[in-house]
């Protein structure tokens, strides 16, 4: 029972040391603007050009508004975060020549590992949840600035949004373990990188119509949230949260198992 | 006395490679300043990454604190504390937030940063950005980063790397402080014999991955001793040296001198006979003073002959 209750305050003291490492760095930064970005720039698209946001299939803005924005996002956006903000995370560490000595201090690579894991995962909250306000935000300012977008007449969707987050996050689950032990392994971050780019820009292609897209995934962001305003089904897990749940914990036992043995030098 | 750290035929290569480490025994008794003495490239990093855990011996094992670290790691990592060549460093905080992070990520206590600061002399700089230090102020944030968890065993890589002579000198004051007293154990690797000498009781020897020495700085003095040089300046070296070669251990220097062993004067008498007997000229003959900078030398050039 002590054993478990000093694991998780060990757990809880790396988690901590691991946020305040990355607070000042660009994986902070890119989680901000990241989830700014593409709400700015639909913002700009609605206000030069109102008609597109008006749809009679579509009872209020604010769903075509959601689509718009998932849309862009989902697919190749999204997936290049995450390959971006766990090399970066990771690389924070390499640059600072870290591994060693945190690894020599008296908790397992076990806990290490994870907790690392785990900051990277409370990013991409971050950032879908600035995705999510500035939605909001901007969606309301279009609706004091162009009032014929009703954006302020209708109610804001708040449940589907989270259902929304809640999905993209877990779909983002299976990238982020497979990016991490890949960051992890090479000191350049060049590698991880460039793998990441070519998964995603692969999986952007096999949305066209490949069969096992289903089960790549840098794919699956794009196959939950984006579909909901357009009859995806709206429940929180649905077969692609689950394969994606699958490749993370798969991935991350494995990578954990690896990492504890591995050499480093 | 209880040894802290022991080796027992530790082995080591990468992937692919010849061994790094070969056969290595090391044995660091408590309360000394053990020096982990060789050339560059020798091993000492790889042995010392095997003390930490990083790298998995492949034969052989470390005992520390009398048990096997690979049963009792977590034992050993909270009671020895470890630098590792180029400190760690996030060169995007300040000094102080680097000690925070270290401090949080070990469980150390958080109050005795300001103490560690000032030993290592960086309390006025603990507010600026690591990235406008000097190698020399990162390597003593790496040292103040070693010293916050206050242990019973220091294990320092090369620590007065990159450090002025200002520095190299207080960080050995520091080093003997810590030994005498707290009576903390120090294993300290260093190229540098001088360094060494300054400061250590004991030592150990690696080259080409092999361990050639071990014992008290006492014993290495005796042994620097025991093999005592003699060198001649004659006319003709070569020929000199085919003569003396016969009765002596006999070596010819880049300099051109002739050097032997000799075991007592009469040895010495001996060989300037032999020599003008020869009819080759012996301008000058002295014997050596022998200093553990030539005998450092003299035995890494034994470990390469073997």
């Amino acid at each position: 029972m002590i054993k478990i209750f000093n694991e998780i305050k060990a757990f809880n003291g790396l988690l901590q040391a691991e946020y305040l490492k990355t607070r000042k760095t660009w994986a902070f930064w890119l989680s901000v603007l990241g989830g700014l970005l593409i709400p700015a720039i639909m913002f700009l698209v609605i206000k030069s050009q109102p008609g597109i946001i008006k749809n009679p299939m579509h009872p209020t803005p604010w769903l075509l508004f959601l689509k718009y924005n998932w849309q862009s996002v989902a697919t190749f956006l999204l997936p290049l975060f995450l390959v971006l903000l766990t090399s970066l995370v990771v690389q924070t560490e390499h640059r600072a020549n870290a591994l060693k000595k945190m690894l020599t201090l008296p908790n397992s690579r076990a806990t290490y590992y994870w907790a690392k894991l785990l900051v990277i995962i409370y990013y991409t909250i971050l950032t879908h949840i600035v995705f999510a306000f500035s939605i909001i935000v901007f969606g309301l300012i279009l609706g004091s600035l162009v009032p014929e977008t009703q954006f302020l007449d209708k109610p804001i969707p708040l449940v589907m949004m989270s259902i929304q987050i809640v999905k993209s996050i877990l779909a983002s689950l299976g990238i982020i373990a497979i990016q991490f032990l890949i960051s992890l392994q090479f000191k350049n971050f060049i590698k991880p990188i460039g793998f990441g780019f070519a998964t995603t820009l692969a999986g952007s292609i096999m949305l066209l119509g490949w069969e096992y897209v289903d089960y790549w995934p840098w794919s699956l962001p794009a196959k939950v949230s984006p579909g909901i305003m357009s009859g995806g089904s709206s429940e929180i897990f649905t077969q692609h949260e689950w394969i994606s749940i699958g490749y993370f914990l798969v991935i991350s036992i494995l990578g954990t198992i690896y990492f504890s043995r591995k050499n480093i030098k | 006395m209880q040894n802290i750290i022991e080796t027992h035929d530790l082995t080591f290569h990468f992937r692919g490679k010849k061994n790094a480490v070969t056969g290595l025994n090391l044995n660091v008794p408590q309360g000394s300043i053990y020096g982990f003495l060789g050339p560059n490239g020798a091993g000492k990093t790889t042995t010392i990454r095997m003390l930490a855990g990083l790298l998995f011996p492949k034969r052989g094992i470390v005992k520390m604190f009398g048990n096997n670290i690979s049963t009792h790691k977590r034992y050993a990592r909270s009671h020895s504390s470890t630098m590792i060549e180029e400190p760690t460093a996030y060169k995007h905080l300040t000094g102080r937030e680097n000690l925070e992070i270290l401090c949080k990520a070990g469980m150390f206590d958080k109050t005795q940063i300001d103490q560690v600061l000032r030993t290592v002399n960086l309390f006025e700089d603990r507010h600026r950005k690591v990235s406008g230090y000097s190698m020399g102020m990162k390597q003593r944030l790496g040292i103040a980063g070693a010293l916050l968890p206050n242990p019973e065993l220091f294990i320092l890589d090369e620590p007065t790397n990159g450090l002025d002579p200002q520095g190299m000198f207080e960080i050995r004051e520091l080093i003997v402080d810590l030994n005498k007293k707290e009576g903390k154990t120090i294993f300290i690797s260093s190229h540098l014999l001088g360094e060494i000498e300054k400061m250590c009781t004991h030592v150990g020897i690696i080259h080409q991955g092999k361990g050639i020495f071990e014992g008290s700085m006492d014993e290495l003095a005796l042994m620097a001793h025991a093999t005592k040089l003699f060198r001649l300046e004659t006319s003709e070296p070569q020929k000199a040296e085919s003569i003396l070669k016969d009765r002596y251990n006999t070596k010819l220097t880049h300099d051109k001198l002739v050097e032997i062993q000799p075991a007592d004067s009469t040895d010495q008498y001996n060989a300037i006979k032999m020599l003008i007997n020869q009819n080759i000229e012996v301008y000058q003959a002295f014997t050596i003073k022998n200093n553990l900078e030539e005998l450092f030398i003299q035995v890494t050039d034994e470990g390469q002959n073997k």
